[in-house]
């Protein structure tokens, strides 16, 4: 039986170069531009209507655009608006990664470290960037808890500035870590379904519905995910914009 | 793991960019003006109705204040001509009374008056009646008839008499 970590293996489907680097179209692209093209079809034709009472794809969109909006309200406030499109984007790209690389043969994107941290990194960038921006030197005392008494200052500070930075890799873990278990969970039982189905039908029958009830977590784990990211980074977002 | 191989890293990094990039540009150019477009006329269409039903209200209120009017003026109007009515009735009615009383103290007046003569008439029957008696009785008493006017007279003594 092949590895429960093999479904992970980047394969390149076409191999591309630019200079010495090589940014071959792999499975892991492949489904990056199967969602973006799922995701672009949903949101688009979706709202093409433009109807006053919305039909079921309408409604589904406005649903989507409701949660965020409400999500960006409640947690950077009307400053969170300029930047409701990213989240919204953010939000939506990950869930239909985390969802369609839950499809039979289909592959995960969000399931590698590189993709997770490369998208919170550029949040973590982007925030701190957007915080010197809006408050200037005044931007560094969010590394100190207004209120605490001065000498707590050289414990607080590094532990402040640790936590900061620790940010963009709990943030690009989570994610992975949840996607990559998932899979890993899924592969591991159904490995199970086959081995003991193949020699008896009933106990084989008993992974097969902790296979089915795995998969729902799934499901609920792959928005949970995408919601969870989302909304660190709104939170990570409100920091900077109103400090502590 | 294969999550772990390096070699990978730039591939998964650009085609991320690429992809999300144009999930990016497609949702804030196209999708999002859409559903703010739509959820801000649905907005002003609720809010336009809502002012029109008010406005409907209103009038609703305006007709039902003018009918309410109406209905009390009718209702005085009525009040009042049956009052007049009533009034006049009344006048008729006393007046029609007075004529009766009137009438029927006259004819009350005329009976007494004919009484009154009537009684007299009887009264002066009863003295000749009791002449005519008394001069019989004197005959028979006596045998010879009485001088007529000492009957008269003694009569009318003896009716004075009885009738002081």
């Amino acid at each position: 039986m092949a590895s429960p970590l093999e479904q992970f293996t980047i394969k390149p489907i076409l191999d591309l170069k630019i200079g010495e680097t090589d940014i071959s179209f792999t499975n892991s692209s492949l489904w990056m531009t199967i969602t973006a093209v799922v995701l672009i079809v949903f949101v688009v034709v979706g709202t093409q209507r433009r109807a006053m009472v919305p039909g079921r794809w309408q409604s589904a969109v406005e649903y989507f655009h409701q949660v965020v909006a409400d999500m960006v309200r409640d947690n950077v406030g009307a400053q969170g608006r300029r930047y409701f499109p990213f989240i919204f984007s953010l939000f939506m790209f990950i869930l239909f990664g985390n969802l369609l690389g839950l499809l039979p043969k289909s592959f995960a994107f969000t399931s590698h470290l590189a993709v997770t941290f490369a998208i919170a990194a550029f949040i973590f960038v982007g925030v701190t960037i957007i915080g010197i921006v809006t408050h200037g030197l005044k931007f560094f005392t969010l590394f100190f808890p207004h209120g605490a008494p001065l000498v707590t200052a050289p414990l607080l500070i590094p532990i402040e500035i640790i936590s900061y930075f620790s940010r963009p890799v709990s943030l690009s873990v989570r994610l992975f870590a949840n996607m990559t278990v998932g899979h890993v969970l899924l592969k591991v039982i159904a490995g199970g379904v086959v081995a003991l189905g193949s020699f008896f039908v009933l106990p084989g029958l008993l992974p097969l519905a902790l296979l089915v009830a795995i998969t729902l977590l799934e499901v609920m784990i792959a928005v949970i995910q995408a919601y969870v990211f989302a909304i660190l980074t709104c939170v990570y977002l409100n920091d900077a914009l109103h400090l502590h | 793991m294969p999550q772990f191989d390096t070699s990978t890293f730039v591939s998964q990094i650009f085609w991320l960019v690429v992809t999300f990039a144009v999930v990016f540009v497609f949702i804030s150019r196209v999708a999002l003006p859409r559903i703010s477009a739509t959820l801000e006329n649905r907005q002003r269409k609720i809010g336009d109705d809502l002012a029109k039903a008010g406005e409907l209200a209103d009038q609703t209120d305006e007709v039902m204040a003018a009918y309410e009017a109406r209905l009390a003026e009718a209702r005085a109007n009525a009040h009042e001509e049956l009052h007049a009515a009533a009034t006049r009735a009344a006048a008729e009615a006393d007046k029609q009374n007075a004529a009766l009383a009137e009438t029927l103290a006259a004819n009350a007046a005329a009976a007494r008056e004919r009484i009154a003569a009537e009684s007299a008439a009887a009264a002066g029957n009863v003295s000749e009646i009791a002449e005519d008696i008394a001069r019989q009785a004197v005959e028979r008493l006596i045998g010879s008839a009485p001088d007529s006017e000492a009957v008269k007279s003694a009569v009318a003594a003896s009716v004075q008499d009885r009738s002081s």
